[in-house]
């Protein structure tokens, strides 16, 4: 073209959007390109007054080098027209709120866009609106609440179980909410150590619950007609409760309907599938990935890598599970996979624990993970690098541990030592799913 | 007739050589042009033949052969036959004397006597004579005889040859002083033609301005000088016009050339043009040169038949000299009676010490020199100079007022630099360098005391010295980073301790307080107000069980930690810390003086904590005299150690929790007991004195083996979880690795800390081990003891832990591994607890 002393390119643009095709027709480009250059050329191609930030996908991994050095690194010829896949890329995250607690908090799980569920170490549950107000205390554990889950919207007249905690005092409980009040509805017994973590499943019929005493058990949502027999050291129980004082004693004993033992360290995490109701994935301090049948009660699967597992999250969209470990980093694994090769990838980047991780809800691609230096991560697992790193806004906050991390919609909570519910607003089509249509 | 002409050739030699003043008689007469009345010529009775014929030129050619080979090779061989005759001795100078008489012999007969007297010598000339092939060179005798009288009147007859034509050409010698007549007679001689050959100067340029260009006089009239020095003018030229007129007319303007330097047209000559042909044709320019001659044999391969000349070799170039002889003689008996001497040799020692002679030659040994491998060390460079030392520097590396003051005020000796930057603006500027002379001294004396020879060292890799350790990339996992920082204590953390399930950690510290952490997302979850320093914690290593003791003060707390664990656990627990009140409770409470009269003086009771204390967990209560400096749990968890600062036999208690009971184990100890621990597999009490484990076994009631370390003050002991090593480490740095079964004194000591050694500790799970020092540091090392006994075990220094800092010269004081994964928790004066992954 006009500046022959450069090198170029031909390169066919392609997008999955409708909305952002252009001609299929290769043009040429100059190889010093990067990222924003090319951006730059497809929002001129579309002819956008307002330009629309674009990644490029090259063989499935982003683009962060100019083109020129991806043909070197790469060792491809110049002469070949070059395929390059654009994205709308993701906004970075903005913390839009922060909700002050008096403890740390320990787990964050959304009920819905206007309603965040946090589990504290005070071993209270506290339910947020977004309007920043405090809807609700719940108060019933007696040690620091470990876990927290969401079921559902909580919206209806009838009493239903909206959230459920599960708390270093070895139960968890069931939150009802009818009408605007909530209110204890049971407290599932059985766990013989604290209950790490709680999920419940896609169809909001069962939950799960990950405990130190190595076990995972599986209970039903629904708040029973009168106390069952948890079945451990009945003998012990009355006295227990005694001497417990909070308002879980005095609520109905739930019953575990399934146990699943097989890890053989305390289970720091649990996840229910997002596409089959009966898979469960958990980690633990054995350093393995296992997978449940939680109807038939049997380990299907288990993964071992070399650092504690700290965190879980299955994305339904690239079926992968995604881990966050003690050795700093975050791994991808692959489920269905039954040979060693089962770790997709480990991305490393963070400088403390990854106590939690979270898949964007609509994404393939896309994860969130916090860690004990105070920085959430996003990634695309089609890059190795993260996306975003955000760090708290509040410079009090900064290098406070992050313990909790919930990716709902466009919103992305953490929470930690420092007690406050950080609250970023993360935009771009592909973070909210729109890629997938 | 070739042997007649040699003879002939001899006897005139001999002849005027002895009658020479007749020669010289006779030469003036020969003097003239009358060649053929030559008596040197007309005499020589050895060619009749030819002067009968009369045949003039004949002669002439031959005296002409004899003239031209006959000039060199004879003086050579000549000289040569001195020279041998000079070695020779004086019975060979006899035989030579004899033969002189002989010398108008045959010249044959004459060199077979010689051949049959003084073999050596005339060998060679006796075989040349025999084979009959003489060469050109070796036959010229006469040749060089000839030339001692004969050369003027050779000189004589060639001059008049090179007059070819019969025509007599007189020289000056012929005129002898008359010059006048030579003027005369020389005008009567022909020109010299300069031809093409000749070298003459007459054409010499007219105008000598010399090879400058012509243009340089355009504006003169005149074009240069010639040799008189007059004006050369320019000759008159039409325009062009005429030029073009005259050209046409000029039948001979293709042969016309301009000569610039002369202004003026020549006209070239057929010849001239024929040799300009030639010359652009790339031939020889001279018409008349024949490239393709017929070759002439000058010096042929093929030795001739017939020697040129027959003339024999002279007698007298076999015979040594005589006079020769005589003169050798005389030195030779000058040397014999001392007369002359040899010349005292001539002192060589050099004006000055060649400091680098040696170097250069390698100073290495000879044998490196011989093979050529110098090892030269070249003198030292002197060091660049640098932009301070330029006469304009940078501004910044100009000197301040106060660095100049400080400059002058230091002592030269210790100047940084000998010399203040100094800015001269430009070079001419600089004035001359007064310590020129100094420097020069200086680099003298540099070079003095440097290293002129390369010093051999055997070769030795440091890295084959070096034990072949496992990379410690291959020996993980082990700790490495820093992950968790428990912060919380406001004293220092002395001690830590991890439940067996591996999720509580607690510390003990100087601020009063047990503090008990949940080990993954350090939080602190409970903190217990103890009142006085807690020296020590130690979780019950029971796994059904959730007890811990901690020291604080003189006294140990026994406290199951409310809602950490089940309700079952926690009853087994409160039953084993309570169950003691109950079997006591008929008898005192204070000790258990039941089966033993000696303990009834135990300074021990086991006490029911205040309410307050209750609530929070602490279950019983053991007051001792004296402050409690160390817990430490039996496997079981039943049985517990403590240590008292005191001297004697009651330092060491042993405790049994479920009973509330304590013993006193020994009734005397040497020395002040540092630490106690029990043995991990077998029923055995390390006890620790200031240079000495001991090891007891409680069964027996014996002392099984005292470990000697060879150390001034013992802090720490542990023990490996299988029970056949134990590590000591000290407060003199070091750290000591026993393997019980081999010997009591270290398999092993190590010392890599800077400062004292605090902890050491054994991770009960992973081949690891860590020490804990007052530098700040925590050294992680792989232990790995085998299986194999014969197998010693191996030890590899994996990672220095850096994080903890230093308060009051004291570091990391406690050290601890995690009883499930490979992380180790250390806590220390700092009042952090640290947990590295």
């Amino acid at each position: 073209m006009e500046s022959s002393g450069e090198a170029q390119v031909q390169v066919r643009l392609v997008a999955k959007q409708k909305k952002y095709e252009v001609p299929d027709a290769p043009i040429v480009v100059p190889q010093q390109l990067q990222r924003y250059g090319l951006s730059e050329i497809v929002n001129h191609l579309l002819g956008h007054e307002r330009p629309v930030p674009f990644d490029f996908l090259v063989g499935g991994q982003f683009l962060r080098e100019s083109i020129a050095q991806y043909l070197r690194r790469q060792s491809l010829s110049a002469e070949n027209i070059l395929t390059l896949e654009y994205v709308e890329s993701m906004l970075p995250p903005t913390e839009i709120a922060s909700f002050s607690h008096d403890d740390w908090i320990s787990s964050v799980a959304a009920a819905s866009a206007d309603r965040f569920v946090v589990g504290s170490f005070d071993g209270v549950v506290r339910v947020w609106s977004s309007q920043s107000e405090c809807e609700a205390e719940l108060r019933g554990h007696a040690a620091a609440v470990k876990g927290v889950a969401a079921a559902g919207d909580a919206g209806s007249r009838k009493t239903r179980v909206a959230a459920v905690s599960g708390s270093q005092d070895r139960t968890a409980i069931g939150w009802g909410v009818k009408g605007g009040k909530w209110r204890a509805l049971y407290a599932a017994r059985g766990h013989t150590d604290s209950v790490e973590a709680v999920a419940v499943n896609p169809g909001g019929t069962h939950f799960v619950t990950a405990s130190a005493d190595a076990t995972i058990r599986f209970w039903t949502l629904a708040a029973p007609r009168e106390s069952e027999d948890a079945g451990d050291g009945g003998a012990a129980q009355p006295a227990a409760k005694k001497r417990r004082a909070g308002g879980a004693a005095d609520v109905v004993t739930k019953a575990a309907i399934g146990t699943l033992s097989g890890h053989v360290g305390p289970v720091t995490s649990v996840r229910f599938s997002a596409d089959d109701e009966t898979q469960v994935f958990s980690g633990g301090w054995d350093h393995t990935v296992r997978t449940w049948d939680v109807a038939a009660g049997v380990n299907v699967a288990t993964s071992l890598c070399d650092a504690v597992v700290l965190g879980v999250d299955y994305s339904a969209h690239s079926r992968l599970v995604a881990t966050g470990h003690a050795d700093r980093a975050v791994r991808l694994w692959d489920p269905r996979a039954s040979d060693g090769a089962v770790v997709k990838l480990r991305l490393t980047g963070h400088a403390g624990f990854v106590p939690a991780v979270s898949w964007a809800p609509g994404s393939a691609h896309m994860l969130a993970s916090a860690s004990h230096d105070g920085s959430i991560k996003v990634w695309d697992v089609r890059s190795r690098t993260p996306l975003y790193t955000v760090h708290a806004a509040a410079a009090a906050d900064r290098g406070k541990k992050l313990l909790a991390l919930d990716w709902h919609r466009a919103l992305l909570l953490a929470g930690g030592e420092s007690g406050s519910l950080r609250i970023h607003s993360v935009g771009g089509q592909d973070a909210a799913g729109a890629d997938l249509v | 007739m070739a042997a007649k002409r040699r003879g002939g050739a001899a006897k005139r030699s001999a002849a005027a050589r002895d009658a020479p003043a007749e020669r010289d008689d006779e030469f003036p007469a020969s003097r003239g042009i009358d060649v053929p009345s030559d008596p040197e010529l007309t005499g020589d009775g050895g060619d009749p033949e030819d002067l009968e014929d009369g045949d003039f030129d004949a002669v002439l050619r031959r005296m002409a052969e004899d003239q031209g080979f006959g000039s060199d090779g004879s003086a050579s061989f000549a000289e040569g036959g001195a020279e041998e005759s000079d070695i020779h001795s004086s019975d060979v100078d006899g035989a030579s004397s004899d033969e002189d008489g002989d010398e108008e012999a045959d010249g044959e007969a004459d060199s077979e006597d010689a051949e049959e007297e003084d073999g050596p010598l005339l060998e060679r000339a006796a075989s040349r004579s025999t084979d009959g092939q003489r060469t050109a060179v070796s036959d010229d005798e006469d040749g060089g005889d000839k030339e001692d009288g004969g050369d003027k009147e050779d000189g004589a007859a060639e001059g008049k040859l090179l007059d070819g034509e019969g025509m007599e050409r007189l020289t000056i010698n012929d005129f002898g002083r008359d010059i006048a007549g030579w003027k005369a007679y020389r005008k009567t001689l022909p020109q010299i033609e300069p031809g093409y050959a000749s070298d003459s100067s007459t054409e010499e340029p007219a105008n000598t301005i010399g090879n400058v260009p012509i243009e340089w006089y355009a504006d003169y009239p005149h074009i240069g000088y010639d040799i008189d020095g007059k004006r050369i003018m320019r000759p008159a030229t039409g325009d062009e016009l005429d030029k073009f007129l005259a050209n046409m007319d000029d039948p001979d303007v293709f042969r016309t050339a301009r000569d610039e330097a002369n202004q003026q047209d020549v006209k070239l000559s057929a010849e001239e043009i024929d040799i300009i042909r030639r010359i652009q044709g790339g031939i020889v320019p001279d018409a008349e040169f024949n490239p393709y001659e017929d070759t002439v044999e000058w010096f042929t391969s093929q030795t001739m038949q017939v020697p040129l000349s027959r003339a024999q070799p002279h007698k007298r170039g076999f015979i040594p000299s005589k006079w020769e002889h005589s003169r050798v003689m005389k030195i030779v008996r000058a040397i014999r009676q001392g007369r002359i001497t040899r010349a005292a040799p001539r002192d060589a020692a050099p004006q000055y010490y060649d400091l680098w002679a040696d170097a250069e030659r390698g100073g290495g040994d000879d044998a490196d020199v011989a093979a050529g491998r110098r090892q030269r060390l070249a003198a030292p460079k002197l060091a660049l100079p640098t932009h301070e030392e330029s006469y304009h520097p940078p501004p910044e590396y100009l000197p301040t007022e106060e660095e100049k003051r400080k400059w002058l005020e230091d002592d030269p000796d210790h100047r940084k630099r000998s010399f203040l930057p100094q800015d001269f603006g430009s070079l001419r500027a600089v004035p001359g360098y007064e310590r020129f002379v100094q420097e020069r001294f200086q680099r003298c004396l540099d070079l003095y005391l440097a290293p002129r020879a390369q010093k051999k060292t055997t070769q030795l890799d440091p890295e084959e010295l070096m034990p072949k350790l496992p990379d410690p990339r291959d020996l993980r996992p082990f700790p490495a980073t820093e992950a968790l920082a428990y912060l919380g204590h406001t004293g220092r953390v002395r001690s830590i301790s991890v439940d067996p399930t591996g999720l509580w950690l607690l510390s003990g510290s100087d601020d009063h307080t047990v503090r008990l952490w949940e080990v993954v997302t350090g939080r602190c979850a409970r903190v217990w107000d103890l009142k006085e320093t807690v020296y020590r914690v130690a979780w019950c290593p029971r796994a059904d069980v959730c007890v811990f003791a901690a020291a604080a003060g003189s006294r140990v707390v026994l406290v199951t930690p409310p809602g950490l664990c089940d309700d079952q656990r926690q009853l087994v627990s409160d039953e084993l810390v309570r169950a003691g009140f109950g079997a006591n409770e008929g008898g005192n409470n204070n000790n258990n003086g039941d089966d033993d009269d000696d303990d009834a003086s135990l300074p021990v009771s086991w006490d029911m904590p205040t309410s307050a204390e209750k609530a929070a967990g602490v279950q019983v209560s053991i007051a001792m005299r004296h402050a409690v400096k160390s817990v430490t749990w039996h496997r079981r968890g039943d049985y517990m150690a403590t240590l008292t600062a005191e001297e004697g036999g009651g330092a060491v208690l042993v405790h049994q929790v479920s009973k509330h009971k304590s013993q006193r184990p020994f009734r005397r100890l040497k020395g002040a007991v540092q630490h106690v621990r029990f043995h991990p597999t077998k029923p055995w009490f390390l006890v620790t004195t200031q240079r000495y484990v001991r090891i007891y076994n409680l069964m027996q009631q014996a002392l099984v083996k005292t470990l000697q370390p060879g150390v001034k003050w013992i802090s720490s002991v542990d023990v490996h979880p299988q029970g056949d090593n134990v590590i000591v480490g000290s407060y003199d740095k070091k750290l000591s690795w026993f393997d019980l079964d081999l010997s009591v004194k270290p398999y092993r000591s190590i010392r890599y800390h800077r400062q004292a050694i605090r902890q050491v500790q054994f991770s009960r799970r992973f081949p690891l081990f860590a020490t804990a020092s007052d530098d700040g540091t925590i050294q992680v090392y792989h232990g790995m003891v085998y299986q194999d006994l014969n197998q010693n075990p191996l030890i590899v220094p994996l990672k220095i832990l850096r994080g903890h800092e230093i308060r009051n010269s004291l570091g990391v004081l406690d050290c601890v591994f995690h009883p499930v994964q490979p992380w180790l928790l250390s806590s220390g004066a700092d009042g952090t607890i640290r947990l590295w992954t």
